[in-house]
């Protein structure tokens, strides 16, 4: 399998365009440099065989999305007509051969790539003047090709669709519109079956990608109404390799606080601070955990960001520390649209040090309408005006707040009411005279950008002086935000349909390197059928992100609102996830470290397996947990839901819950009850858990651990689990605890975690420690096939780790052999109470 | 037998000992300690087929299936709960998932008892504050109640007092104002009479002089009729009605003219002038003819010439029907008066009288000037006198009272009727809102409600009373105001406010 590509700058395409866009065009047209252009072709390589091609010239070039460093410009050689780019250090990698022709107006550039995988590109530049950028790519052999976030489309990109990557807020977003809705990433990723492929087409223009299945395999035609061409390509060769070189090109997921993986209760709008205290009361009343409440834009005073409400909101620090007092935490939104009202602070600010988007003339501060009526827009594409912004999240800046309160930004597509296609005027000017349409797909990304940097920036320095993880929410995003934030799908409809797009619309994001993000339980929109909300809660609970929100004109509803019975099954719901959360917080350590994605479609894990490459309404949580969420009403499916699962045969899978064995490779249908969603744990591997219930994760941080283990047919498994203070940076100097589990040979053991890649970010030398006493209370074994005689436990007694962070354990005596008690019962065995340190390494021997 | 009875005696004993110093697993509460009892050294789950070492009660893992083995630890999802003792306030159970989580729930502390966290006891405290809050809140409710009290006396009240009004005073008062009503207007016309005689007698001799200074004696009897005519139709139907009553009052004995004949001669459709035909007519040969001048170089010659004349005939055409109209008309008024028949006398005192009645003083003039063109320039308008008696003016102010007092108790009928319909609460306890108007700035903005009236943000309305409104299903029919059609002004719908 290879890919080859055909850049075609073909006069024809652009008048088609040209006639539906004809301002832009012309005011490039009027914009003088048609004549100077003058390109220079410049391939560039970057580790892990990443490479990029870029047409150099005096067209916007993105900024701040790629973060890694190029390792160094092609050897370049002139051979008559010839350029000839050639790059030794990568032994038969790549040499490039660049014919270019350097007559303006009539630019022939054909690009020959060398290269193992048989990469050939050749450039036909026939554009008048250059102003837009349009490449053809074909990938000879795929058979399907991902990617492109955002919108609500199948997993699988079809042929013969054109899609539109230009960041709006379309209200009530309509299913299989292949317009774009709120974020960007354009990024596509083709696969074979037996090889994976992927690019990145940064820039942040009008652009659109014509998908075309044919015999030669997918072929991908790219046009930008502005910008350059700069092209990166990732050469796989297997598609969690083609993720990785995403992520360690454009950056890998931020690690996120655990409070931030707990459940989020949000509404437009809670309407005072006795409103928001007795939903949190609400969730203690009914037992169910959760944790994180948020407070959206109606507690401010007139959509005056920063500021509250003084009638409802009259003392929100009190009101927060009642909040902390159970160990949650808040959110405030704060949308990029600024109220244009003197003696609003941030307004009187920005105006002052003309910190806002300016009109097209670059005269005066760019208006339009949004929530609080006349705004401006700050312009953050501004590293000045970031590095101002970042400050007004500083306590004594941002009266009212306290560090348990974190951050929400909504409607920076930008959201602009009443304007052409409610977004801002692309002619717009933005710092060093930028027209808006070449940054419009990246406005989102650069206040994600300021407003990490905020948070960053006020828990430095007493009396908060260890620097905290931060966490937002942001609608918007672009190739990058994966290192600032949390996304989620928008305004979706208490629909069953978009419960099921869901799926999709999140693995897209995940392949393409984002992978903190969730849909609204219930959906935004309407009132959803208790049914429809209760399997909402199911699936959600095994998303990245977790959070349940609703419309402003929705009815109530918090969990317990529906009768006894529903909300058990939403308290259910919401345990599974708080049981789950330390196998979800190494994968996400593991994805921040290594650039895998938290949640993956299951082609990542079976590539070869070709029912998976359109399969959607399955996905894959971590490696090991398989989730099938039900998207239809018990009228429609009578609770008999089918499920593939993948795999070698001879291998059997495990229900998660009950573990009843069910074969691979092949369908099975599962009898769900309203408690019940198909979810199974893959043969061969070991996830933790704490299975007791709590409030939020803050009171589960001394909980004892459970370890489930799916032996495979060999009777092996491997898994790990991570911990840490779960909310500073402190592990990044080496503060944290990672155990891997082995079993084999009727022996589980726990040692320190050692497994590195390549794409491992290389860690920092040790300078601070991270114990606990947390213990294992319960080890669970699937695929026994006969009861043990006897178990013991042996802790271990080398000095890789730390004995001064267990308080009160007497070390000698604990490594003693122990008797272990077990019970055996439908082939689950269950190891009693071992009391095995997790700071230790042990052994547990079943004989 | 009595070696058994020891036994026995010492079983009893052992058993009682046993039962005498039960310890209370962490958690139970006294009324539930018994189930946690030893059977050979077994517990039994509530649930009664799964029995564990009693050992394991409260081991800090979970063996029962319902949990009943760990009441004072999280270890079991499916717990009856924690129950706290707290001495010094009132025992209570908390949820197990709250059990050694590092937040102190019960005020005793005991919930975290053995976890590593230090609680204080504030069960003394609680006991005080929620005594306090118990005692400000019975208090808030005594305010409430006496409020409420208050409000539905005064909301009585004013159903009495307006039933009063509606049922008795009102009635009353309205016989009154009818019975003083009929009264002044009788006594007015009498006075009225009296009024215009003397009137008539001071303006007498004023038009005896004037009738000399303009030499109406020197019209002729056509020019008198011509006079009489223009003024009798200067006010249409009303002007000829006063030449009516002129006629009656002069010249007795004229009985035999037709009231209706006058009146339908003065009603003559002289406004509409020409008739349809002739105007449209005008109108195209005006098009014609201006069409031509704008483009002169499209037009035959002599052509242009034409276009002039014709229009210029269709416009007499018009102004000659619409004169012929206007005689007619005049001729037919004159014609049921009969006033060629009139004494020449007759006729000048009609003319004069007519216009003083009608105030056209200026009008007789013209009329008369344009009749005899000797008349000296010097020659003014009829001087008209002023006269109101006295007692007459009494009357009509009296009556004018009368007549606004009934407007001021039409509209008091009015709001008690409103009142009547509104709905103040099952006991009328919202009555005392009614004419209250409550403020409150938000966001810049001034907001002012007025329960009853009107609602509005600054100067603008934002909406009309519709009455209370339950918000859902289960709040009190008076939870919410509602109003509506408030300025739509900026908006696609008009403003609500609830």
């Amino acid at each position: 399998f290879f890919f080859a590509m055909v850049f075609r700058l073909d006069t024809t395409m652009w008048c088609t365009l040209l006639l539906f866009l004809i301002p832009i065009c012309s005011s490039r047209w009027t914009s003088g440099n048609i004549d100077s252009r003058n390109q220079e072709a410049v391939v560039t390589s970057y580790d892990f065989g990443i490479w990029s091609f870029t047409l150099e010239d005096k067209a916007y070039r993105v900024k701040d999305a790629v973060v890694a460093s190029p390792l160094n410009k092609f050897k370049e050689m002139t051979d008559g007509d010839h350029k000839v780019f050639e790059h030794g250090s990568l032994g038969n990698s790549i040499a490039a051969s660049v014919l270019k022709v350097q007559q303006p107006g009539n630019t022939n550039v054909e690009l020959h790539v060398n290269h193992q995988l048989g990469i050939a590109v050749s450039v036909n530049d026939k554009a008048p003047e250059n102003a837009e950028v349009g490449a053809t790519f074909t990938f000879p052999g795929a058979k399907g090709i991902y990617g492109i976030p955002e919108r609500a489309v199948d997993l699988a990109l079809k042929s013969g669709h054109k899609y539109r990557l230009w960041n709006l807020d379309v209200f009530r977003y309509q299913l299989e519109d292949t317009k774009g809705i709120y974020g960007t990433i354009p990024y596509l990723m083709a696969h074979s079956g037996s090889k994976t492929v992927g690019m990145l087409w940064n820039n942040a223009g009008d652009t659109t990608v014509g998908i075309d299945y044919n015999d030669a395999g997918i072929q991908a035609t790219w046009t930008s109404l502005s910008g350059s061409i700069e092209i990166f390509f990732f050469p796989g060769p297997t598609p969690m390799d083609v993720l990785r070189q995403m992520a360690y090109l454009t950056g890998k997921q931020y690690f996120p606080p655990l409070f931030s993986m707990g459940y989020h209760q949000c509404r437009w709008n809670y309407r005072s601070e006795e409103d928001t205290l007795s939903v949190d009361e609400g969730f203690d009343t009914h037992d169910i955990p959760y944790d994180v409440i948020w407070l959206d834009i109606e507690h401010t005073d007139g959509k005056r960001y920063f500021t509250w409400d003084s009638h409802n909101f009259p003392n929100p620090e009190l009101m927060q520390e009642k909040i902390a007092a159970k160990g949650r935490k808040m959110v405030t939104i704060t949308d990029p649209h600024i109220k244009r009202a003197a003696g609003y602070h941030i307004f009187d600010e920005a105006t002052a040090n003309g910190y806002f988007v300016k009109n097209p003339q670059g005269t005066a501060d760019y208006e339009g309408h949004c929530w609080p009526g006349t705004s401006s827009w700050l312009d953050f594409t501004n590293p000045t005006v970031r590095d101002w912004y970042a400050t007004m999240f500083k306590y004594d800046k941002y009266k009212g707040s306290t560090p348990i309160l974190y951050t929400w930004i909504d409607m920076n597509e930008p959201s602009v009411f009443n304007s052409h296609e409610v977004t801002m005027d692309i002619n717009a000017q933005h710092h060093g005279g930028v027209a808006h349409k070449d940054v419009h797909n990246q406005y989102g990304f650069y206040q994600t950008m300021a407003t990490y940097a905020g948070q960053m920036l006020r828990s430095q320095g007493p009396p908060h002086d260890t620097t905290t993880r931060p966490f937002l929410l942001s609608r918007s995003f672009f190739t990058g935000t994966q290192r600032y934030g949390a996304i989620w799908t928008g305004d979706n409809e208490a629909k069953w349909s978009h419960l099921e797009k869901a799926t999709p619309m999140l693995l897209t994001m995940s392949l393409s390197a984002l992978s903190f993000v969730g849909a609204d339980v219930g959906g935004f929109f309407d009132n959803p059928p208790e049914e429809l909300l209760v399997r909402w809660y199911q699936a959600a609970a095994y998303t990245p992100f977790f959070r349940g929100h609703a419309h402003l004109e929705t009815k109530r509803r918090e969990p317990w609102l529906f009768g006894e019975e529903n909300t058990r099954l939403i308290r259910n719901a919401i345990r599974s996830r708080y049981r789950v959360l330390p196998y979800i917080y190494t994968t996400f350590y593991k994805s921040s470290q290594e650039g895998l994605s938290v949640i993956s479609p299951l082609f990542f894990h079976w590539p070869a397996d070709e029912k998976l490459f359109t399969l959607q309404d399955q996905f894959m949580l971590g490696n090991a947990v398989l989730v099938r969420p039900i998207a239809s009403p018990r009228s429609d499916n009578h609770g008999n839901i089918e499920v593939y699962l993948p795999g070698e045969p001879g291998e059997k899978w495990y229900d998660f819950n009950d573990g009843t064995p069910y074969a691979a490779p092949q369908s099975h249908v599962i009898v769900c009850d309203d408690n019940k969603i198909p979810v199974f744990q893959r043969p061969g591997t070991i996830v933790p858990l704490r299975e007791r219930a709590r409030r939020s994760t803050t009171a589960m941080r001394n909980d004892p651990f459970t370890l489930q283990i799916a032996l495979d047919s060999k009777g092996q498994a491997a898994g790990s689990l991570y911990l840490d203070d779960t909310h500073s940076h402190k592990f990044q100097n080496g503060a944290f605890v990672h155990r891997a589990f082995h079993f084999a040979g009727g022996r589980l053991t726990a040692s320190e975690y050692t497994v590195t890649t390549q794409y491992t970010t290389p860690a920092a030398p040790v300078t601070e420690q991270f114990s606990t006493n947390t213990w294992f209370e319960r080890i669970r074994i699937y695929g026994l096939t006969s009861k043990p005689n006897e178990i013991y436990l042996e802790h271990g007694d080398d000095n890789s780790f730390n004995y001064g962070g267990l308080q009160g354990v007497d070390a000698q005596s604990i490594k003693e052999r122990k008797q272990l008690t077990f019970e055996f019962i439908d082939g689950v065995l269950t190891i009693r109470k071992p009391v095995a340190y997790l700071m230790m390494d042990w052994v547990i021997t079943i004989a | 037998m009595v070696r058994l009875g020891v036994c026995i005696l010492l079983l009893l004993c052992r058993t009682l000992a046993m039962c005498d110093k039960p310890s209370t697993p962490l958690g139970v509460s006294m009324a539930d300690r018994h189930k946690y009892l030893a059977h050979n050294g077994m517990f039994l789950c509530f649930n009664g087929d799964t029995s564990i070492p009693i050992a394991h009660i409260n081991d800090d893992y979970c063996d029962c299936p319902d949990g009943s083995d760990e009441p004072g630890s999280a270890a079991c999802n499916v717990a009856l709960g924690f129950w706290c003792t707290n001495e010094g306030w009132r025992p209570e159970r908390i949820f197990s998932s709250r059990v050694g989580d590092g937040i102190c729930d019960c005020c005793d502390g005991s919930d975290e008892m053995k976890h590593g966290t230090a609680c204080v006891n504030v069960c003394h405290e609680k006991a005080v504050q929620e005594e306090q809050e118990r005692s400000a809140h019975a208090m808030k409710l005594q305010r409430g109640e006496a409020a409420r009290e208050d409000a539905v006396k005064a909301g009585q009240q004013r159903t009495v007092e307006r039933h009063q009004m509606l049922f008795k005073n009102i009635p009353q008062k309205l016989a009154e104002l009818h019975y003083a009503k009929d009264f002044y207007r009788a006594a007015k016309k009498i006075q009225e009479e009296q009024e215009k005689n003397e009137f008539r007698a001071k303006q007498k001799d004023i038009l005896a002089v004037y009738a000399k200074e303009v030499r109406i004696g020197e019209v002729s009897q056509k020019g008198l009729l011509a006079i009489l005519a223009h003024l009798a139709l200067v006010k249409n139907e009303e002007s000829a009605e006063i030449f009516l009553d002129l006629l009656q009052e002069l010249v007795p004995g004229r009985l035999e003219v037709s009231e209706i004949d006058v009146l339908a001669a003065a009603l003559a459709e002289v406004e509409q002038g020409a008739p349809k035909e002739l105007v449209d007519a005008q109108e195209e040969a005006s098009k014609a003819w201006q069409q031509a001048q704008a483009d002169p170089s499209k037009v035959v010659e002599g052509e242009m010439e034409k276009l002039e004349i014709a229009y210029k005939q269709a416009k007499r055409n018009v102004q000659q029907s619409a004169r012929e109209k206007q005689k007619a008309r005049r001729h037919g008024f004159l014609s049921a008066l009969q006033a060629e028949t009139l004494a020449i006398n007759n006729l000048i005192d009609l003319i004069l009288w007519g216009t003083v009645e009608l105030n056209q003083g200026q009008t007789l003039l013209d009329l008369v000037k344009a009749r005899l063109s000797h008349l000296s320039p010097a020659v003014k308008p009829m001087e008209v006198v002023e006269h109101k008696r006295l007692e007459a003016e009494n009357i009509r102010q009296r009556l004018k009272n009368v007549t606004d007092t009934f407007e001021e108790v039409r509209k008091y009928i009015n709001q008690l009727q409103r009142e009547e319909s509104e709905d103040y609460g099952i006991d009328g306890e919202f009555y005392v809102l009614q004419g209250r108007c409550y403020e409150k700035e938000h966001a810049g903005e001034l907001f002012k409600m007025c329960p009853f009236g009107n609602a509005y943000q600054g100067k603008r309305l934002i909406g009309g009373w519709a009455g209370f409104h339950k918000q859902t299903d289960w709040h009190s029919k008076y939870r919410m105001m509602k109003f509506l059609k408030g300025s739509s002004e900026g908006c696609s719908q008009p403003r609500e406010v609830e």
